[in-house]
């Protein structure tokens, strides 16, 4: 029986990847309270994303 | 790197995925949890995140071991490997995955730990119970008893997005 998990996890795989979501369980979008006023996004990776996308100096 | 050293998150937000399992044959099975593994090696605890141990001693996933919570990337994989529910002994439905996750080319992923979100509306309901006398747990009793929403299997990018899962491969 073990044999047929291993069967699934075959061929290349990636390095690890690191999953910590601010919310857990995760909600649905509309079930989720609003931000209060001042606070920062939830939404950390994206704020790191958007960092990176620096114009080139002129 | 060194044990005890702390990485980055590279996500703040779960992995989506799709997966399906069996249907606990039996009512002894039934008390371990009504979503077993396909090779019933295993038994997700009603309506619990599903944590991952390895009888090796180690954390899982880890490489090189069988360890950890498995699901495909998303439904069209999941199909595509034959593992969508085809009859009334197996469900299948959309989870969320976090703490160490290992992806693989092929499309699915092994993680710490994942939580069940909602289930799919397959096309292969539970039949009546029969005259054995023998109750057997149904997807209607396993939707009860999670309290989860059935969506379409087109429906599976939209039910991500909106739950703020990271999706790959589609």
């Amino acid at each position: 029986m073990v044999h047929m998990i291993r069967m699934v996890r075959r061929g290349k795989e990636k390095r690890e990847e690191i999953y910590e979501p601010v919310e857990w369980p995760p909600k649905r979008r509309e079930d989720r309270e609003p931000p209060r006023r001042g606070e920062p996004s939830p939404n950390p990776e994206r704020r790191r994303e958007r960092r990176r996308e620096k114009v080139p100096a002129k | 790197m060194s044990e005890g050293e702390v990485r980055t998150p590279d996500y703040s937000r779960a992995i989506a995925g799709a997966r399906a399992w069996r249907l606990a044959p039996t009512l002894w099975a039934r008390m371990g949890g009504l979503l077993w593994s396909h090779a019933m090696l295993n038994a997700w605890t009603d309506r619990e995140e599903k944590v991952a141990e390895c009888d090796m001693g180690h954390p899982a996933p880890a490489e090189g071991c069988s360890c950890g919570v498995y699901a495909w990337q998303n439904v069209d994989v999941m199909r595509r490997e034959g593992y969508a529910p085809k009859d009334h002994q197996h469900i299948a439905g959309v989870v969320a995955g976090r703490g160490r996750v290992i992806r693989g080319g092929l499309g699915y992923w092994v993680a710490e730990s994942a939580v069940v979100l909602a289930f799919f509306d397959d096309g292969y309901p539970s039949p009546a119970p029969d005259d054995s006398g023998v109750p057997r747990p149904t997807k209607a009793e396993a939707v009860e008893a999670y309290g989860l929403p059935v969506i379409r299997y087109d429906d599976f990018n939209d039910f991500c997005d909106d739950y703020g899962l990271i999706r790959h491969g589609s």
